[in-house]
């Protein structure tokens, strides 16, 4: 990935309408804000306007940025997804359904990399960081990865997930808890390193 | 009362938005008193839980999203060094569309074609007006309902009052019906916008001033409506605000 500093600082040229440092900051993330944003939506056109209201709402509003809340990555991430799944979750609403949510298969195949393991990349920063969220998954008991899954690309609630599962909400409670502490503990960044990248 | 250290395993799922119950008031009421070895906690949490996106194989997204984006900050940066803005936008827009006039005029020679380009680009002049001001606030609109689908944006300009509604993907009305524009008053109460006019290919614009007494931040909505005059709604809303944005 992108060095944490060059973010910032493109983030502080954002901030004094700079539109080539708006143009830089795209570059070095859209690609995977864009596959992101394609994950949660299930359809390309629709995340390709995702991803333009992501960096225009950057462009407005980088300002507010705060780097003490976290890297300008974490930001991106969370504002793709967030918009992402706010657009998925009216799509439900008005179609009343849960059935254009990913199965289990799907994301297995899909997010344990099986079918990009054949594009091997230079081993940079992000492709050493794209093994260590892959191997922290795999070690995961399939249940827990298949909730804890549908809880972040798919944006379902506990709740949501035991009725898509048919499983009692309380396992599902027990297998996100699970999940995410070992996710946190795999990824979290060492003190000193954290919220750069 | 939890302490901090049993407060850990709440925030990772609070990150990820995936507290319920009772915890979540007494942690969000926790970390907004300021404790700062959980607020640490929370922003490592998140920064964990980002990169769960890099699990997923980056995808490289038409360029013609980098251009639009591209194109539209050197926009805004171009308007926000022009000092009289409204001024000259006024002036190209307006010879712009003359121009557009006199070529139409001379390729479609009845008066009537005339007229109907002039009234049209009149209507296209005040929405290039509303779209291109300084003081324009948009407003996304989803559809609700079951069996309903369609979204539309508008375009409100605060310092004129004016509005530009742009629809797609709606379905046509079905015979003897008509979609109707709504705005919310203060105190709550229905404000009629105007007739929102769908073409067969789903799409619609309608421009007009804000109601008296409309406020933007409240409720904005379209119904199907018998009476394309009624005075209040007769039906549930089908597309409505989504607050926020996207």
């Amino acid at each position: 990935m992108s060095d944490g500093h060059d973010d910032l600082t493109l983030m502080e040229r954002v901030a004094r309408a700079d539109a080539t440092a708006l143009d830089a900051l795209y570059v070095r993330h859209a690609p995977q804000l864009f596959a992101l944003c394609a994950r949660i939506l299930g359809n390309r056109a629709e995340a390709e306007e995702v991803l333009q209201a992501v960096f225009w709402e950057v462009w407005r509003s980088a300002g507010r940025f705060s780097a003490v809340r976290g890297s300008p990555r974490v930001y991106l991430v969370q504002l793709a997804r967030s918009r992402a799944l706010s657009a998925v979750r009216l799509r439900r609403r008005r179609d009343g359904l849960l059935a254009d949510v990913g199965g289990q298969d799907v994301l297995a195949a899909e997010l344990l990399g099986r079918q990009a393991d054949s594009n091997a990349l230079a081993a940079t920063m992000q492709d050493e960081e794209r093994r260590r969220v892959r191997s922290a998954l795999r070690e995961l008991p399939e249940a827990e990865r298949c909730v804890l899954m549908l809880g972040y690309f798919d944006g379902l609630s506990q709740s949501e997930i035991a009725t898509k599962l048919g499983e009692p909400l309380g396992t599902v409670k027990t297998r996100m808890r699970r999940a995410l502490v070992h996710m946190r503990e795999q990824l979290v960044d060492e003190p000193g390193t954290g919220g750069v990248h | 009362m939890n302490t901090c250290d049993e407060r850990r395993d709440a925030i990772v799922l609070l990150a990820a938005d995936q507290l319920e119950g009772d915890e979540l008031p007494e942690l969000r009421a926790h970390l907004a008193g300021g404790c700062a070895r959980c607020l640490g906690a929370f922003a490592s949490a998140e920064a964990a839980l980002a990169k769960l996106a890099l699990s997923i194989e980056p995808i490289e997204p038409p360029a013609v999203v980098r251009e639009r984006l591209r194109a539209r900050a050197s926009a805004d940066v171009s308007r926000s060094r022009a000092p009289t803005r409204r001024g000259w936008q006024r002036s190209a827009i307006a010879v712009g569309l003359a121009g557009l006039v006199a070529f139409a005029a001379g390729r479609f020679t009845t008066h009537a074609t005339v007229e109907r380009l002039e009234g049209e680009t009149e209507v296209s002049r005040a929405a290039l007006e509303v779209l291109a001001s300084p003081n324009v606030s948009e407003l996304d609109l989803s559809g609700q309902a079951l069996g309903f689908r369609g979204w539309a944006r508008l375009y409100y300009d605060v310092s004129s009052r004016d509005c530009y509604l742009r629809a797609a993907v709606v379905n046509p009305p079905e015979d003897g019906q008509s979609y109707v524009l709504w705005f919310t008053s203060d105190d709550g109460q229905p404000r009629r916008g105007g007739v929102v006019d769908v073409s067969e290919q789903g799409e619609a614009a309608l421009l007009i001033e804000l109601p008296p007494g409309a406020d933007v931040s409240a409720p904005v909505y379209v119904t199907r409506e018998r009476d394309p005059l009624a005075a209040a709604p007769t039906s549930e809303p089908l597309l409505v605000a989504l607050l926020g944005g996207i």
